[in-house]
């Protein structure tokens, strides 16, 4: 028997670039459940106490990662039904705050050097907290294992870095590691969904976390856009000021 | 005896779990995250086998593949592909795959890492080295 979508209460997928994003979603948490896979097999045949946690330690990780990827995605396309957002005040740097929380577990399993980069006291701006959060930490994972894929080398640093700009404040994520430019992003927002590896130079598995951040900022009414910041090149999207006075 | 195995495998974790396995089977394991790094890691070491994901960073897997076949010394070397894309999805040909000495085609979500070894096991033992 066929349900309506009303009945079943599902999400309306109709929307092309939805598909598409849910598309590149499925593709992208392979890779997680393919860590978890691995990381279940290896415990069977481990005996050591050290080797059994940090075999625990990468199914939660990997978990948390395809989690937050997933959620990012639900929200996006719950904000999407809603249509225009009630933006109120949120400090963004306590967003930051918090989403380096989530992401610090791991960037340290993953050996990369994770930095929170403020100049200063910001005013609130003018967002919607999980959403911002939820674009931040996406951006974030997907940094982490792009940063930490390109060289074994050179130790990966990532930051999460507030900035006061003419038109706002900005916020993003930035890496030593990353070559992101913005015709490599345009393109690769045409091809999500529809290719592997529609950013070729950024290796997150399919690069998921960017689009989905690109989803929740541009539910913000703001655009993430390539940028640079003191030699780290990254993602970034300026957001308006609160008029609203600071309490903190 | 002991063989090398070159791993190229951009993703830190699945490489870490691969290497574990693989060397807790008696193999020697070179990893790598990129194609360059495996190529100067396949002149140092002289693998017996190459393990490898199709999507990398900068260069695909098949242009990887071009580049190590050029080089006389490591022709015959067997290559197993162990990817997140499904055959189907490749555009190649099996017999471009043959051309270009792919032993086995691996989908990553479809094979545990016992069936890994068991395939290099016979692949290994063809003694095609």
């Amino acid at each position: 028997m066929v349900q309506s979508r009303a009945a079943t209460n599902l999400p309306d997928f109709s929307g092309y670039e939805t598909n598409d994003l849910f598309t590149s979603l499925a593709e992208q948490v392979k890779l997680p459940f393919v860590q978890i896979a691995y990381a279940a097999e290896l415990l069977e045949g481990i005996n050591d106490k050290a080797g059994t946690e940090a075999l625990r330690s990468t199914i939660a990780l990997s978990s948390q990662s395809a989690l937050r990827l997933i959620d990012g995605y639900l929200l996006s396309v719950a904000l999407q039904r809603e249509g225009k957002l009630e933006l109120e005040p949120v400090s963004v740097s306590s967003v930051l705050y918090d989403s380096a929380q989530v992401l610090s577990p791991y960037a340290k399993a993953l050996g990369c050097e994770l930095r929170l980069q403020f100049d200063g006291k910001y005013e609130p701006v003018m967002a919607h907290r999980n959403a911002l959060q939820s674009a931040l930490v996406s951006l974030g994972y997907s940094f982490i294992e792009a940063a930490t894929s390109q060289s074994a080398q050179e130790l990966a640093v990532v930051s999460l870095v507030v900035r006061r700009r003419s038109a706002g404040i900005s916020t993003g994520v930035f890496s030593s590691n990353i070559n992101l430019t913005s015709l490599l992003l345009a393109r690769a927002k045409d091809l999500y969904g529809k290719v592997h590896q529609p950013l070729p130079n950024f290796d997150s598995g399919n690069g998921t976390g960017v689009f989905v951040a690109d989803a929740l900022f541009s539910h913000l009414q703001t655009t993430m856009k390539v940028a640079q910041d003191k030699g780290l090149r990254g993602l970034a999207a300026t957001l308006a000021p609160s008029n609203q006075l600071s309490l903190v | 005896m002991s063989y090398q195995i070159l791993l190229l495998e951009p993703d830190n974790l699945v490489a870490k779990q691969c290497k574990n396995y693989l060397e807790s089977n008696g193999y020697k394991v070179s990893w790598c995250k990129n194609a360059q790094d495996a190529v100067n890691s396949a002149d140092s070491n002289s693998p017996g086998l190459v393990i490898m994901e199709l999507l990398l960073t900068a260069h695909s897997g098949i242009e990887f593949l071009y580049e190590f076949r050029s080089y006389n010394e490591w022709r015959k070397v067997p290559v197993i592909i162990f990817s997140r894309i499904p055959r189907a999805d490749l555009p190649a040909s099996d017999n471009t795959l043959k051309d270009l000495g792919v032993s086995a085609f691996l989908y990553k979500p479809d094979t545990s890492l016992q069936r890994l070894g068991e395939k290099i096991k016979a692949i290994l033992s063809t003694g095609i080295l």
